[in-house]
């Protein structure tokens, strides 16, 4: 009687969560190795607190900031040009609005702004490019071609004559953007397309009977997402920039919005006695698009399958 | 009725050239090939770059389209399949590829690749899905914590188990392997080869087996064809033909391999020039320019006609 | 061999790799010797560590994340370990000549086959502190091509490596070793890239360079007959040691350690379809935390007591045989 109980072995229910964790073990030793790697560049790091920081402001910027009206259209006559003290960290500008608030509160324009081209190119460009690279045929050569004669035109002379036609504002100002940075993606995808598309595992996906729709989805684009994100994080920086040179043309944001490329459009008449009007929104430009730069660089670093070591004789 | 026929099979591939591609050249990859193989035999293929053998492989699957010809199997042609008859045939004709390490998406985890087609073929999903991928993870020898890695994390012989479990995975009947031990160390080739010997009376599975290896194909198969250029220059018993080769282009194959032992043969066939490229098939006999018996200027004009030296051997030479 | 008329000494090379997972023991007390006009064949599977001992001799291992710990390689009493780069730069090619696996990829695209030879070869001359003419060079790089059984070579010398093919492409790179006149010729799989029978044809022109020109010839290959068609030596090699060094002759009569006895019962016969092949069971060690003692030792048929606790070195069992197990004397 004992023997027959001693004898069988407990059943182990494993649990959803634990059916769970099983399954993804592998992909946490990926991801672990990735921070691993990640985090022995202190440029990357760098990068990434950078960013890291960026969002923080833009999300939490209006809770913290001291005057949030200096950014929607009040004006203190009294205060202006006033050069950074304890009350006002940046300074004034010509209409005393204290600088600093409104550089925080650009902090979210040029999210909101950068999110969206970046968005939108993709959403264009990697089902244009994956479509081309894989179907072949004319429909690549026509969608090239037409990449092509995009990329021709230089960027900000395109994003201009696009917005004389819609008119100024910072909509406009993302839409002829997008429309600038859509090539782009186009590009990459196909490529890695067309390289994917001679592996043995595609060709192995066909002989277990997978259809088209199946290779797209399931095989070519998870491996394309690689590049992607590299590319993405790098034009981040690049279109926030790109969004700040319209600004500063005068077709982007339009007063009294706190966007950067405006305030150094308006600062240019006060320099150099007035310096800090220029500057601060200058270099809140410049270490955005310097994070966003090394964040990118640190990504490809680490999604490079030779610098994961896997090592081999 | 054979297991497999092929009839005068032949695979071109245009090359397009142009803004308009517009196809100037063509690759000749198999040219008008016969075929016969029974069901349960290891029927190899064997041959060099440019012989066509990988093409043969991919079109006998349907892979690829045959540019003319006909294969049957179980006496039905295949060549004439629509989409959904087309479907089923992959459960029955599955391949083993030669790279373990780009046969596997590198994206997914073992489990996933392996219960792909169950989940293309029958929707198997969940529990009884990995019940299914677990059994044929043992079939192959490869343990449950294997199910979840990702290739990278798996050798070259692993991998190369992942890749028959996934091709057996809808209890097919013919195997087709492309070089499926070339990317793999000898100890491991032995273990492979010795389970794909198991696996074969197992499952009842027919083999054709493609290599360049020749004593991996003496070794696994029962007949074989050799194949230059896109034609299959000889044909027959394993023995046959390695202990009595009678086409050039074989006895300078088996001089031509390195053999593991002190004295190696002072005499050995070692061919001149290039393989041709098949954008440029030499004219009558593809072999004449490198034939070192060359018959005559015969050989330069006509291709030969197929030679039977018994019931199981053919030849391609205007020698005999 | 006489330590006189060895000019390669490789003594007790450790190498580490540094990886994600922790530090891998590449190579662990590697030895052997080359004399001149000698040629030894580093035969094993993947792991074993043939590729890296090759590299180490040229100094081609990047310094991070590998680590020489411990070992000397001596180039004619001289330490090549110790080197600096620009003295690397003498050696490298000219004295010793590497021949690598896929010519493809290590022939410039962009260059003629001219260019990149001459370039090569007033290099060389440079570097000993002469300097030689480009008509001088272009003559040598032809008189190369034609030792390499390349036809037309005042022609061909022309063309872009893209109108070579595979088994040319090799020879052209042979060709490119030998301008520098080196001593020592390093072949790492020079042929697995290539067909049976243009395998045939670059195996036995590196035997009729031997024959000619006396260099002295390290072959690494996975594949025991290639190694036997070129080599009059052999050391098999797994995980990071040299198990077994002796004459081909003596490898296939009577092979002694146990995993060159299992790799020749792995190796299919082209003669016949008779016996079974045997794989070895288990697998290759992980470098990173290697067994203990003989690192053979979790796969070998014939393990004791002691192999689990100590590492077997080399030692001599017969004239020009050495083997690293204790079934041939314990410690």
């Amino acid at each position: 009687m004992n023997d027959a109980w001693t004898n069988l072995k407990p059943i182990k229910t494993s649990g959803i969560w634990d059916q769970w964790k099983e399954e993804h073990e592998s992909l946490f030793r990926d991801i672990r190795l990735s921070l691993y790697l990640f985090s022995r560049s202190p440029l990357s790091v760098t990068g990434m607190i950078l960013v890291g920081v960026f969002f923080l402001i833009a999300l939490i910027g209006p809770m913290i900031v001291p005057f949030p009206e200096d950014a929607t259209g009040a004006v203190h006559m009294s205060q202006k040009l006033i050069e950074p003290d304890s009350r006002f960290w940046f300074g004034t500008d010509e209409m005393g609005r204290d600088i600093f608030t409104r550089v925080i509160l650009g902090t979210r324009i040029s999210l909101r702004i950068g999110l969206i081209i970046v968005c939108v190119a993709m959403g264009i460009g990697v089902p244009l490019g994956i479509t081309a690279g894989f179907v072949g045929g004319w429909i690549n050569e026509v969608v090239m071609r037409i990449t092509d004669i995009f990329l021709s035109i230089p960027g900000l002379l395109l994003a201009l004559a696009i917005i004389g036609a819609l008119g100024p504002g910072i909509t406009n100002s993302m839409i002829a953007l997008s429309l600038v940075w859509w090539p782009g993606y186009v590009r990459l995808v196909q490529g890695k397309t067309l390289s994917l598309k001679e592996e043995a595992f595609i060709e192995a996906a066909h002989s277990v009977g997978a259809g088209k729709a199946r290779i797209i989805f399931l095989h070519i684009l998870p491996n394309c997402t690689s590049p992607i994100i590299v590319k993405a994080s790098m034009d981040m920086g690049m279109a926030i920039l790109a969004a700040a040179g319209l600004g500063f043309v005068g077709v982007g944001a339009q007063p009294p919005a706190p966007e950067w490329g405006a305030m150094i459009s308006a600062a240019r008449n006060y320099l150099p006695n007035w310096w800090w009007y220029a500057v601060f929104p200058g270099l809140a430009i410049f270490v955005t698009v310097l994070g966003f730069n090394l964040l990118g660089d640190g990504l490809r670093d680490i999604l490079d399958p030779q610098s994961r070591g896997y090592y081999r004789e | 009725m054979n297991f497999l026929e092929l009839r005068g099979v032949s695979k071109d591939f245009p090359i397009k050239r142009g803004l308009f591609q517009r196809s100037s050249e063509m690759i000749q990859a198999v040219r008008s090939v016969d075929l016969d193989i029974e069901q349960g035999e290891s029927y190899g293929i064997v041959g060099e770059s440019g012989s066509g053998k990988t093409t043969l492989g991919r079109t006998i699957l349907r892979l690829i389209d045959p540019t003319s010809g006909d294969i049957f199997f179980n006496g039905v042609n295949i060549c004439e399949l629509d989409r959904n008859m087309l479907r089923r045939l992959r459960r029955n004709m599955q391949m083993i590829f030669q790279d373990p390490h780009s046969s596997l998406n590198p994206r997914k985890t073992i489990v996933k690749s392996v219960g792909e087609p169950l989940v293309i073929h029958e929707h198997m999903r969940g529990r009884m899905l990995r019940q299914r991928v677990r059994e044929l993870m043992e079939i192959v020898g490869l343990k449950k914590e294997h199910m979840y890695r990702f290739p990278h994390e798996l050798s070259g012989g692993q991998k190369q188990r992942v890749g028959i479990a996934r091709a057996l995975a809808l209890n097919p009947k013919m195997l087709v392997l492309d070089e499926p031990t070339s990317a793999l160390d000898v100890s491991v080739q032995a273990q492979t080869l010795n389970f794909l010997e198991e696996l074969q009376d197992k499952m009842s599975l027919t083999y054709l087996f493609i290599s360049h290896n020749l004593s991996v194909i003496r070794y696994v198969c029962d007949r074989v064809a050799v194949m230059y250029l896109g034609r299959i220059v000889e044909q027959g018993l394993v023995s046959e033909l390695f202990d009595s080769p009678v086409h050039p282009y074989t006895k300078a194959l088996l001089s031509a391999v390195p053999l593991a032992q002190a004295h190696q043969e002072k005499q050995a066939i070692v061919l001149e020039g290039d393989i041709p490229s098949p954008l440029q098939i030499p004219s009558g006999c593809c072999f004449h320019t490198r034939c070192h018996e060359k018959f005559g200027s015969i050989c330069a004009e006509a291709e030969p006609a197929l030679t039977r030296l018994s019931p199981t051997h053919y030849v391609l030479c205007h020698r005999i | 061999m006489n330590t006189e008329s060895s000019i390669l000494t490789v003594k007790d090379l450790r190498i580490h790799f540094d990886t994600f997972e922790g530090r891998a023991q590449v190579l662990d007390g590697c030895s052997f010797r080359l004399g001149k006009g000698d040629t030894l064949g580093l035969v094993g599977e993947t792991g074993c560590g043939k590729s890296i001992t090759a590299k180490a001799i040229l100094g081609l291992l990047p310094v991070p994340p590998t680590r020489i710990v411990s070992g000397e390689i001596l180039f004619h009493d001289k330490n090549l370990l110790s080197l600096s780069e620009g003295e690397w730069r003498r050696i490298r090619g000219s004295q010793i000549a590497m021949i690598f696996q896929d010519p493809m990829t290590y022939l410039n695209p962009v260059f003629s086959i001219e260019k990149q030879m001459v370039d090569v070869i007033r290099g060389h001359a440079r570097h000993r502190n002469g300097s030689m003419s480009r008509r001088a060079a272009r003559e040598k790089a032809i008189a190369l091509l034609e030792a390499a059984h390349i036809a037309n070579p005042r022609s061909r010398i022309r063309e872009f490596p893209h109108e070579f093919s595979g088994g040319m492409r090799q020879r052209v790179l042979i060709a490119m070793a030998l301008a520098g006149d080196p001593e020592i010729l390093i072949a790492d799989e020079p042929t697995t890239a290539l067909d049976v029978t243009i395998q045939a044809q670059i195996l036995r022109l590196i035997k009729e360079l031997v024959e000619r020109f006396h260099h002295s010839v390290l072959l690494i290959s996975h594949d025991l007959g290639i190694v036997a068609s070129v080599c009059r030596r052999i050391a098999v090699m797994y995980a990071g040691d040299i198990v077994e060094l002796t004459t081909i002759e003596r490898i296939f009569q009577s092979p002694a350690h146990p995993y060159t006895k299992g790799l020749l019962r792995a190796i299919p016969d082209l003669s016949t379809r008779e016996g079974k092949l045997v794989g070895i069971t288990g697998s290759i060690p992980d470098l990173i935390d290697p067994p203990k003692g003989c690192r053979f030792h979790p796969r070998c048929p014939y393990v004791m007591g002691v192999c689990k606790e100590v590492k077997p070195v080399l030692k001599e069992v017969a004239e020009e045989h050495q083997v690293a197990c204790f079934l041939f004397g314990l410690p």
